[in-house]
């Protein structure tokens, strides 16, 4: 028997799923295998399966095909489903469909409550999740008189409280305005790089992707790329051609190159960049 | 427009009826309507009276608010006085005119229903004025909690009652966003008579329906990925404990309960 610690905390083995008999395949033969601590961004365009691989990851859906293992349990187990549902914890596309509660404090008790935890030991672990989303200040608040970008911080810490051993996102910042965006995302890069949580952040933007530990981009529900944001943002031709946008600075760096410009592969911001040409322009300093 | 509506009645406050344990509340309300039940005489009113004084000066809530509850049921009062006025059956006749006659006794059945209403409503209304609505689903949840032994569905209730409150804010805000969609490109709300009104509210009324039935969908799916499978095995932030106020409350409005009924046996 393997200990928690090396079990990989999602997994998913050769999965398939169908919405219906005669429809095509939603998730086609995905295999995956997130690595304990990881930030993996999942990128994909409307339809390309990724909202339903997250749901496969909580089973909220089982697979038609295949095994989706959390922390090593099969999801398809039923005696399991609420032990898989506190490993993978989930934060929703929509802000305001997720908050159960009438008080920000009690929503984010809302998991511990359903987990029976005893309420002496509630208390601090929602203090906990609250302080490591920075909503303590606003823990009395009602849910409606929050900002887009701090309600999913609350949903974060809702699921953070349930001490998952992982965070999975499903276009969490797809509803909220650019500066809730930057919020949300780097609350949940905090929590991966100081607790060591490890997130799948599914996306359909692509800068959002480009900071990840890897980037899996799925089409028509496979897996299109896989790899380092560098590598895969190498590929500009093929991620276009998959109807995604690439970071603006891969796109420039691969135009540069196409005028005779030998700048590396893996450009992916305005400082790699200006480093970069620096280097190439001026080799002297 | 809409976003000024205020849910429920509650003013918030930190008197020790505010601080009472909701379930007591309940329980006092309760007992308070067997107290105005029990008066037998327009004259014993005197003791409601004086404990509706006694708590209306420990909440902070003026006899004026108190009295404020009662305004919308002012033609039902005037109703119920004059019906009793004229159609109560009575030997002492004051006045007779035509086919009405006020008799002495028909006045005092007149005065007694008409205190009993006006007394039943506005203590009543303490209640919603000093509990949250939040307050009041879990007193409801807890009181409710041995009635599962025949299934009836407690916990289900009050997380339905909750949920209803969390969601009321937002669908309103909804609701104005819709309407000044539709405003902006030409709607009329605000003119012509009731029915034409009505029917401009159904553009309003079939997208908020639409869409509070996606957000139940969604906020179903929320709830099952955060572990919610019922009332079993739950635990609970909020732990409701009673307090010594609590029986001393309990133990005063019992008392009133005795003494009214006593009055009543003394001087019918």
């Amino acid at each position: 028997m393997q200990t928690q610690n090396q079990v990989s905390p999602m997994q998913t083995q050769d999965v398939c799923y169908q919405y219906d008999e005669d429809s095509r395949l939603a998730v086609n033969h995905v295999s995956l295998e997130i690595e304990k601590g990881s930030f993996v961004a999942v990128l994909g365009h409307n339809g390309s399966g990724k909202s339903t691989l997250a749901k496969l990851m909580n089973a909220l859906f089982l697979p038609t095909e295949g095994r989706v293992l959390v922390c090593g349990l099969d999801t398809a187990a039923e005696e399991e489903v609420w032990n898989v549902r506190r490993h993978a914890g989930m934060v929703f596309q929509n802000p305001d469909n997720q908050i159960v509660a009438n008080v920000v404090r009690e929503d984010v008790a809302f998991g511990l409550e359903n987990l029976g935890v005893p309420q002496e030991e509630m208390i601090p672990r929602i203090d906990r999740a609250l302080a490591a989303v920075r909503m303590t200040e606003r823990a009395s608040f009602a849910p409606h008189m929050l900002s887009g970008g701090q309600k999913q911080r609350v949903a974060v810490a809702g699921v953070l409280a349930m001490q998952p051993e992982v965070m999975i996102l499903d276009e969490a910042t797809a509803m909220l305005d650019p500066s809730g965006r930057a919020d949300v995302l780097n609350t949940v890069r905090k929590l991966n790089r100081e607790q060591g949580m490890t997130v799948v952040w599914i996306t359909h933007f692509m800068e959002e992707a480009a900071t990840a530990d890897r980037v899996v981009v799925l089409d028509k529900g496979r897996v299109a790329l896989d790899g380092t944001p560098a590598e895969v943002f190498s590929h500009v031709e093929e991620i276009k051609a998959l109807g995604l946008d690439v970071p603006p600075m891969a796109d420039l760096a691969m135009q540069l190159n196409a005028r005779g410009m030998s700048l590396p592969a893996g450009v992916l911001t305005v400082a790699d960049m200006v480093k970069e040409l620096k280097k190439a322009l001026c080799p002297s300093k | 427009m809409l976003r000024d509506i205020t849910l429920g009645q509650y003013m918030p406050g930190n008197t020790v009826v505010h601080r009472l344990d909701p379930r007591t509340k309940i329980i006092l309300t309760i007992f308070y309507i067997a107290i105005i039940f029990c008066v037998a005489s327009p004259i014993w009113y005197v003791i409601p009276l004086v404990y509706l004084l006694a708590v209306s000066k420990l909440s902070g809530l003026t006899p004026k608010r108190l009295l404020k509850s009662v305004k919308p049921l002012r033609f039902l009062l005037i109703l119920t006085f004059v019906l009793n006025l004229f159609f109560s059956s009575g030997t002492t006749v004051w006045i007779q005119w035509g086919v009405l006659r006020v008799t002495r006794e028909g006045f005092i059945t007149a005065v007694h229903f008409s205190m009993r209403l006006i007394f039943l409503v506005a203590g009543t209304s303490i209640l919603t004025l000093t509990t949250s609505p939040v307050a009041l689903s879990d007193g409801i949840e807890m009181l409710l909690k041995p009635l599962k032994v025949i299934h009836f569905p407690a916990h289900e209730l009050a997380m339905m009652m909750t949920i209803a409150l969390r969601f009321i804010p937002t669908l309103i805000e909804e609701a104005d966003k819709i309407m000044k969609a539709q405003m902006a490109r030409g709607a009329d709300f605000e003119s012509g008579n009731l029915i034409k009104r009505a029917k401009a509210m159904i553009p309003l009324l079939v997208p908020l329906f639409v869409s509070a039935f996606r957000r139940a969908g969604d906020l179903a799916m929320a709830m099952e990925a955060r572990c919610y499978h019922g009332g079993e095995g739950r635990t609970r932030l909020r732990v409701l404990k009673y307090a010594k106020i609590d029986l001393y409350a309990l133990l005063i409005t019992v008392g009133a309960l005795v003494v009214t009924i006593l009055c009543g046996m003394w001087i019918k």
